[in-house]
This record gives C-alpha cells, sequence and structure tokens, in this order.
C-alpha cells in the first residue's frame, strides 16, 4: 500500500467531517476551502515519513527514560 | 517453553509500551495481534518486515486522520478570516457613487427601511476591518458618519441617495465620505507599515 493509496483512503473516509469544516464558510467560497483543505492535507501528508513498529517502540522507550 | 518465555519477558519489560492506545488500537485488529505474536516467536526477518510495514501504514492513517481533522475544524476559521480580510480592503478601496449609475441600487430599491438606518450604526462593520487600528478609527466616529459608512458599503447607497435620506447637500455627503476612507486608509497603511516592519 502506498503513501498516495493512504491518502486516498483517508480523504474517503474523512469526507464527511471535510464537509462538516467547510460550513464554516458561505456556500459561494466552499469550493476554495476544500481546494484549501486538500492542498494542506496533501503537503502534509508528503512530509510524513513512515514509522515502522521497531522505530516506534525505540521512540517510545527513549521518551519514557527521558 | 523458550517461546513462551520470549513473550512473557517482553510483556513483563514493555508494560507500559503495550498499555499505549497506539498499540492497542493496533493490536486490536486480529491479523495485527497473530503477527505482532508471530514476530515474538520468531526472529523471521520476513514477519518483522510484515509486523514493520502493517504498523507503519496504519501509524500513517492514524496521523493523517488526526491532521485531516484538525484541518477541517480550523481552516474554515482562518479562511473565513482571510476572506473577511480581503473583502474589507476591497469594499473600502470600491469608488462608490461613480460608474454606471444603472448598476447602483437606488434608495428605492434597497430592502432597507429608512427607519432601520439608526440601527445601522450599531452593525458590526468594525469586525470586518482587517486592522486594529481601523477599528480604533471607527469608534472615533459619531453615529452618522458610522450610519454613511454602513450605508455606503453594505448597502452601496450613492451620494445622492445618502443625501437625500440625511437632508443635506452631495457634496458634504462626498467630502465626509472622502475624509472617513482617507482616514481608515491611513489607518490601515499604518498598521500595515508596523507589522511588516
Amino acid at each position: 500500500m502506498t503513501k498516495q493509496d493512504i491518502l486516498l483512503e483517508v480523504l474517503e473516509q474523512m469526507e464527511p467531517r471535510i464537509q462538516a469544516g467547510l460550513r464554516q464558510t458561505t456556500y459561494q467560497e466552499q469550493e476554495d476551502l476544500k481546494q484549501d483543505m486538500y492542498v494542506q492535507i496533501v503537503q502534509a501528508a508528503e512530509r510524513m515519513e513512515p514509522i515502522t513498529f521497531w522505530e516506534f517502540k525505540e521512540r517510545f522507550d527513549q521518551q519514557e527514560q527521558k | 517453553m523458550q517461546t513462551m518465555s520470549r513473550k512473557q519477558s517482553f510483556a513483563q519489560t514493555n508494560t507500559l509500551f503495550l498499555q499505549n492506545p497506539l498499540i492497542q488500537s493496533f493490536l486490536q485488529n486480529e491479523e495485527h495481534e497473530s503477527l505482532f505474536l508471530q514476530a515474538m516467536e520468531s526472529d523471521d526477518p520476513d514477519i518483522h518486515r510484515e509486523l514493520d510495514h502493517r504498523f507503519a501504514v496504519f501509524y500513517l492513517k492514524v496521523r493523517l486522520i488526526q491532521y485531516t481533522n484538525k484541518v477541517a475544524r480550523f481552516q474554515g476559521v482562518k479562511f473565513d478570516q482571510r476572506k473577511r480580510k480581503q473583502r474589507g480592503e476591497l469594499l473600502l478601496d470600491h469608488t462608490y457613487g461613480s460608474g454606471d449609475r444603472e448598476e447602483k441600487i437606488s434608495l428605492g430599491e434597497t430592502l432597507v427601511e429608512p427607519s432601520m438606518v439608526e440601527e445601522e450604526a450599531c452593525w458590526p462593520l468594525q469586525e470586518w476591518l482587517p486592522t486594529p487600528r481601523m477599528k480604533r478609527v471607527w469608534e472615533t466616529f459619531t453615529d452618522q458618519k458610522k450610519q454613511i459608512l454602513i450605508l455606503t458599503v453594505r448597502y452601496e447607497w450613492s451620494t445622492k441617495d445618502i443625501a437625500s435620506y440625511f437632508d443635506c447637500s452631495t457634496q458634504n455627503i462626498s467630502k465626509l465620505r472622502r475624509q472617513l476612507r482617507q482616514q481608515l486608509q491611513e489607518a490601515y497603511h499604518y498598521d500595515e507599515a508596523r507589522y511588516s516592519s
């Protein structure tokens, strides 16, 4: 499963939440806001590095030690 | 026996890790749990690789869902504030009372009843003003000046209509509008220079 597949799945799953968020602006501007939201989410997804199980555990242990 | 002790040993030394809500949520899936148990029992790199991959996908989804939720919640507010600011700038920069008169809405055509005009001084135009200094300048205006400005930017009344309503000359209204606009523009540029430096 690629990052793009994951992103598409999340966007589909979160569609009702996005629609609810769009109601914060006027109907005429909802399409612009939707584009804005998608850009933000896609950019964030590009920045996110996958973290494996054992990497997560290592980070968890490091935090516990602090 | 050795397998049991490895699992038990891991569980004993990693109690907090296994209690982590994210790990618990990951292990709620039967396939994930089975893979995790297999990884505990075996050193097979394929099993560990599969566990790593499944977790990476799961954790990425969780982070993306959290981020999308945050964007859906706050981006709308930010977007609306930005648009309001733009609208405020556009309205104040608009030249009223000129251009095609046919496109203007005349007093008789507006939905505003004259009796409503006194109440208009309370209409929160200051909320649409993009900078703090503009809001302060707005507060110094008299009710009549506020009404003139609101009728101009909200209802696009022409100078003639406003003059007719206040029973004064169009020159007077035109001069007042120019002054008000100038005062607000100066406040805007003052804040712009202040915040950009």
